[in-house]
């Protein structure tokens, strides 16, 4: 049935229709610019709009987790990387026109109608029951009993991760 | 039909497609390093709003896909950051970050 | 419909307690610097110089936005907004009284840090988009600093969160209930150290919000006025309004997890004057430490996050956990 425009259901879809723009519009900037700063912004816009995404699909806490980790922290460390490995801009923008748009464009097409296509026509089996709400104090329990294997190796990867960082970052410095 | 649109999974599944599709049109078209981190970045937040989809409509535990795109998120920190630091390190060798640029192997 | 005129209302005096207060912590901050500095401050613009902030809002708005050749004009028109945007927003979950709450948010602690957070990347794009390479290496710096003194202030969180069982700012509040020995500060049955953890919550708002002893992102000496140094008129405008809904947004956290937010301090009236009051409190403690305080060293300022603070916190939240666990 179809909720009304001013119900509580229509405004929350006119919100979603205009989190699926706002996606869009950071997707199409993070790709489609020569300036990479600007793409990053768009990035940044684009994560804003999929934490959107994610607030309709019934998780606040992985929307909240991704404002704090996507855009707050990986969007200033590639911002920064920007700023200590000066793009040669010139050279950018002549690189990207030419027949690499039409090839990327098709490629990208391609991949997408395909995987759109799957999804879309798959018959998709929904379960018989729910173990359980999947609320927050959920997410906490299962991450320390049932899954807590992932929760250790997300700690090594990030172990391994900022120690090759800080050794990478040294050894430059040192060579100099 | 258009009000409705975020209680159905179809929608989920195809803007994940999108953005994936974005992702590799991005990874083809610049000839940046960053600017291909910036693709993946994407093509990576499409499998999560994909695995996101699913774990709200179709999954019996609806815990499993929320820890599934907290790993995600944290994998794509850790490779953004590492990423960062070598295409840091390729800049101080060759003075440039595209790929056309890199092309000798120490041998 | 009810929620919707309930919402709408809220919006409406939110939108007006933050205009207040924006254009008057201007007002106090210059009296307070001027009577600490033993001269009176502004007092010519109505009594008291009550008018002073009409006064310098009328000239920021009259002035030319003037927009430098070399930068990049839709960050740089785009940087002043983003920066406002989050500040404002995190005031839907602020809980003023026990039931003056726009929204209660399960995840409402959370959701403070993740918009904080996004505050940085806007710091960012107007120290790029201005096209200055001094306006963008005080943006890094600034960037730098907040991004440092995030964890130690999303650990000490976490402690308080250990010790409450829920993120729910009003959760938290209700559970401070009782005399002044319940509020979070003074609970030392939860962790001996919870005072110290106060004193590392209300440093790493200092530096989050870019005061001094910790603002060199605007420093003047040294940067002339850091990543807003491009901007005049109204983005000027905006920066420094986006500064102080910052402020008052990391002085009402601090006051909700560790000094009892709306409740009394002697169980009698619970209500918003009492968190108006530790609120205003805290943020008279900021204005006298800027003028009091000299400026740290850049490296000082990340030493003492990086090398001090994030050991200490992490120390806090261990001997948090046992404490729990064992009394």
């Amino acid at each position: 049935m179809n909720p009304s425009l001013f119900s509580p259901e229509g405004l929350a879809g006119v919100i979603f229709l205009i989190l699926i723009g706002v996606t869009m519009i950071g997707a199409i900037i993070a790709t489609c610019t020569k300036r990479l700063i600007r793409s990053v912004s768009g990035l940044a816009v684009c994560f804003v709009g999929v934490a959107g995404l994610y607030y309709f699909l019934n998780s606040p806490f992985v929307a909240m987790m991704e404002l704090l980790i996507y855009v707050g922290a990986v969007c200033v460390t590639i911002a920064f990387a920007i700023m200590l490995a000066e793009p040669d801009e010139a050279k950018l923008a002549r690189k990207m026109s030419g027949l690499s748009g039409g090839l990327a464009a098709v490629c990208g097409g391609a991949v997408s109608f395909a995987l759109g296509y799957a999804a879309v026509n798959g018959q998709w089996m929904a379960p018989a029951t729910q173990v359980n709400d999947g609320s927050l104090k959920m997410i906490g329990a299962s991450l320390l009993t049932k899954y807590s294997m992932v929760f250790e190796l997300i700690s090594i990867v990030l172990l391994a991760a900022i120690i090759g960082s800080v050794a990478l970052a040294r050894a430059g410095r040192r060579g100099n | 039909m258009m009000l409705t649109l975020s209680t159905q999974l179809n929608t989920y599944l195809i803007i994940g497609a999108i953005l994936f599709g974005f992702g590799i049109f991005g990874l083809v078209r610049r000839p940046s390093l960053i600017g291909m981190l910036i693709a993946v970045e994407l093509v990576l937040s499409g499998a999560s709003v994909n695995f996101m989809a699913f774990n709200r409509f179709l999954a019996p535990d609806p815990t499993v896909g929320q820890i599934i795109t907290l790993f995600i998120m944290a994998i794509a920190a850790a490779e953004a950051a590492i990423s960062l630091s070598i295409v840091i390190a390729v800049y101080r060798n060759y003075k440039s970050i595209e790929v056309e640029d890199l092309v000798e192997l120490k041998g | 419909m009810n929620e919707l005129i309930r919402l709408l209302s809220y919006m409406i005096c939110i939108a007006a307690f933050l205009g207040l207060n924006l254009a008057y912590l201007g007002w106090v901050e210059r009296k307070g610097a001027g009577h600490i500095q033993r001269r009176t401050g502004p007092k010519d613009v109505g009594p008291y110089g009550l008018l002073q902030p009409l006064a310098d809002g009328l000239k920021l708005m009259s002035k030319q936005l003037i927009v430098p050749a070399n930068a990049d004009r839709p960050l740089y028109m785009c940087a002043p907004i983003l920066t406002m945007v989050p500040a404002v927003l995190l005031f839907v979950a602020i809980p003023f009284g026990e039931h003056l709450v726009p929204r209660e948010f399960n995840f409402g602690l959370l959701m403070m840090f993740a918009f904080a957070s996004v505050g940085g990347m806007s710091i960012l794009i107007g120290g790029w988009g201005s096209g200055n390479k001094y306006s963008l290496i005080a943006g890094a710096r600034a960037v730098s600093q907040n991004v440092a003194y995030e964890i130690p202030m999303l650990i000490t969180a976490i402690t308080i969160v250990m010790i409450t069982g829920s993120m729910d700012l009003n959760e938290i509040v209700r559970q401070q209930g009782g005399f002044f020995w319940n509020w979070n500060v003074f609970r030392l049955d939860k962790s001996i150290l919870m005072p110290v953890s106060f004193l590392v919550f209300f440093i790493c708002s200092l530096a989050e919000t870019n005061r001094t002893p910790f603002d060199m992102g605007e420093c003047e000496g040294e940067l002339v006025a850091g990543y807003h140094t491009e901007y005049g008129g109204m983005g000027f405008g905006l920066f420094m309004m986006a500064e102080y809904a910052n402020l008052v947004i990391g002085c009402s956290l601090t006051t909700v997890l560790f000094l009892g937010g709306w409740q009394c301090p002697f169980g009698l009236f619970p209500g918003p004057h009492w968190f108006l009051l530790k609120m205003y409190f805290l943020i008279w403690c900021f204005v006298w430490i800027r003028w009091t305080y000299p400026r740290t060293t850049f490296w000082g300022l990340l030493n003492l996050s990086w090398k001090y603070l994030i050991p200490f916190s992490l120390v806090n939240l261990l001997l948090t956990a046992l404490f729990i666990k064992v009394f």
